[in-house]
């Protein structure tokens, strides 16, 4: 129980270590990754960092993850501009023309900052962004159906189906709406991480 | 005042230097990567964290001044062992002449100052 918690923060550490290195070719960060990860197993072991205090002192030592990236002669302070694009341009580029969101995923899958599973998270989430959100809502909203019966001369009944019920309409309007914004807040964060 | 300019030489004369201290704790012996950076990364030492010590290892192991070999540890998985080369040795000898002279140089120049 507990040590799954220790688990989890070294976990964190070695998480912020790879976007740190995410600049660096791949051997070389696939090295030092795997040096900071057998030095924790030998230092935990040797120390027994038991609780949560002995195991923040333990990764204190080793050092911040940045300064780790500065020394490998990846400057973390050093960002392109256009990553700083695309969590603009993925939930908002729909609306120029759908061509920005695009362009969006495009860095989005060239740069090192973000990782596989952030990729895909950013492209399949929210296709063309909040402007394929309004598409598809419009779209499903819009569609009724009417059929009309009745005996021939005679009254007809109309019966029309269609749109969303009211509440759980609302309820997929807003998680279509939060999802996106909530995946761009997350790419920003990595990114700034790095 | 620019930030951060007072302790800059210090840090430029740091960089330069480390990585031959690096070298030279692989002197007499070869030894693991926890090794190294317990013994170089204490508090006040050269490094800055003892994690930062495993980007020095890969930049001289890619210019070929140490080499490195795996071997079991015993009570746990093998551990990556690094040791100088040839190359490293000469390196290290030419650094160790090149210090004492920088050395005995700023140490003339304090003097003659004061």
């Amino acid at each position: 129980m507990d040590q799954r918690r220790l688990d989890r923060m070294v976990g964190r550490y070695l998480g912020e270590l790879d976007s740190a290195l995410a600049r660096l070719p791949r051997a070389r960060r696939r090295q030092i990754r795997e040096e900071v990860e057998a030095h924790i197993r030998e230092a935990r072991g040797e120390q027994g960092a038991r609780d949560e205090a002995g195991l923040r002192q333990l990764l204190d030592r080793i050092g911040d993850p940045g300064e780790i990236a500065r020394e490998a002669g990846a400057d973390p302070g050093r960002r392109t501009w256009y990553e700083a694009l695309v969590p603009l341009l993925l939930p908002l580029g729909g609306f120029l023309l759908s061509v920005g969101w695009m362009v969006g995923v495009a860095i989005l899958w060239a740069s090192p900052v973000w990782r596989l599973r952030d990729k895909l998270l950013g492209t399949l989430i929210f296709p063309f962004g909040l402007a394929g959100v309004l598409i598809f809502l419009s779209a499903s909203l819009a569609v009724t159906v009417c059929t009309s019966y009745g005996a021939a001369g005679g009254p007809t009944t109309t019966h029309c189906t269609g749109g969303l019920p009211a509440p759980l309409g609302l309820a997929i309007l807003f998680i279509l709406i939060v999802a996106p914004i909530l995946v761009a807040i997350h790419l920003e964060r990595v990114r700034r991480r790095t | 005042m620019i930030p951060g300019a007072d302790s800059n030489w210090e840090s430029q004369l740091r960089r330069g230097v480390v990585e031959y201290c690096v070298l030279a704790a692989l002197r007499s012996r070869e030894r693991y990567g926890f090794e190294l950076a317990r013994s170089l990364g204490a508090p006040g030492g050269l490094l800055m964290g003892e994690g930062t010590v495993y980007p020095l290892l890969a930049r001289l192991r890619q210019r070929r001044w140490v080499e490195t070999t795996w071997r079991e540890s015993g009570d746990g998985p093998p551990r990556r062992y690094y040791r100088l080369t040839e190359q490293g040795t000469q390196a290290l000898t030419a650094f160790e002449r090149g210090w004492i002279q920088f050395r005995t140089a700023v140490d003339r120049a304090l003097e003659e100052g004061s």
